[in-house]
């Protein structure tokens, strides 16, 4: 932030700035992005709430409940998958900092691989779950644990699609202002996505087998 | 361009990206994960007492992850980022606290009350009848 310089004597005070042009562009676009990931987070909360609500007996509707379709071990190993994705997308922001295209698209790329391989892994999960049976339309409660996890799943897949762009993009103009700033955006979304999949973790899956 | 702005990567945002501090984040992540998962795994509690120390546990995740991942502090550059969160909080809190206790209440009082919640090893037997509402509209 540069200092306000104080008004030279004799010329009016201005309460306003109307000549510079030199606003921390990232600095307003990433509050900008954060406010959207924050209404994400409020799309969430429904899912939760939803889920919560339809883990009642009566909304199995007489078939699977929480105890049979939650596998908390292997949901572990896709919580440990996603944070891992996590821990490289921020060695890749490491390496934006320290100016280095190459290094930001090798870790990007293993950024890509690992969040792939849940997706992966959260695939057969429910395709397992929808071939035994357990679909979307058998119960509220499945409707409801289907839902949270295919938003999830969905957000997972749109950071990919993000991944990609951004490695083309890294090498095509490398660390200019605009790729800078969207790298950073990416990786408040990306990394919002390993928190959610936290909780998932912890409300739907553990507490579905206590 | 002037000769105050900032090249990107040295942006507050850019620089406030410590491999130490993402390394921190992550295992402690991974950790109290699977502190949670072995609690549940080996039923170590009642099932509330697991409710409550997993849903503890997830809270004290969460602010780690807030803090080291995100960076978020009440610094200058974080400040909005770090406000805006706080004044989101109590709408997370209200659309989940709120939708729970009226759904609670709801099954409370249309359905048997032997058993609110899923994970007390009873399985909920005779389906709640339909009865026809009156229409709170005519």
């Amino acid at each position: 932030m540069i200092p306000p310089a104080a008004p030279p004597a004799g010329r009016p005070i201005k309460l306003w700035d109307d000549t510079g042009h030199d606003h921390d562009m990232m600095s307003t676009r990433l509050l900008g992005f954060w406010l959207y990931m924050l209404s994400d987070s409020l799309i969430f909360a429904a899912l939760f709430a939803a889920y919560g609500v339809l883990s009642y007996p009566i909304a199995t509707a007489g078939g699977p409940g929480p105890a049979q379709v939650s596998h908390p071990v292997r949901a572990y190993v896709e919580t440990v998958i996603l944070f891992t994705s996590a821990l490289t997308f921020g060695s890749a922001m490491y390496e934006v900092r320290r100016n280095r295209p190459n290094g930001v698209i090798v870790w990007t790329a293993v950024s890509f691989v690992l969040g792939a391989v849940f997706l992966g892994l959260e695939y057969s999960d429910l395709s397992t779950l929808a071939a035994g049976g357990a679909t979307p339309q058998r119960s509220g409660f499945l409707s409801a644990f289907f839902t949270i996890l295919t938003v999830h799943g969905i957000h997972i897949a749109f950071g990919l699609l993000w991944m990609l762009v951004m490695m083309v993009q890294t090498r095509r103009y490398g660390l200019d202002d605009k790729v800078t700033f969207r790298l950073a955006n990416l990786k408040v979304f990306w990394l919002y996505q390993a928190v959610i999949w936290g909780l998932v973790f912890t409300f739907v899956y553990l507490w579905g087998v206590i | 361009m002037t000769k105050h702005e900032l090249k990107p990567w040295e942006h507050p945002e850019i620089a406030s990206a410590h491999r130490g501090q993402y390394i921190l984040g992550y295992v402690l992540s991974v950790v109290l994960s699977g502190v949670s998962l072995l609690l549940v795994l080996a039923h170590a509690l009642s099932p509330l007492g697991l409710l409550l120390v997993i849903a503890v546990i997830a809270a004290v995740t969460l602010l780690a992850q807030l803090r080291l991942l995100f960076h978020l502090d009440f610094s200058e550059h974080q400040l909005w980022n770090t406000l805006t969160l706080t004044l989101n909080v109590p709408l997370l809190m209200l659309t989940i606290g709120l939708t729970a206790w009226m759904f609670r209440t709801l099954y409370l009082q249309v359905m048997t009350p032997d058993r609110p919640m899923h994970g007390s090893g009873v399985s909920y037997q005779q389906p709640y009848a339909r009865q026809p509402m009156a229409d709170p509209m005519q």
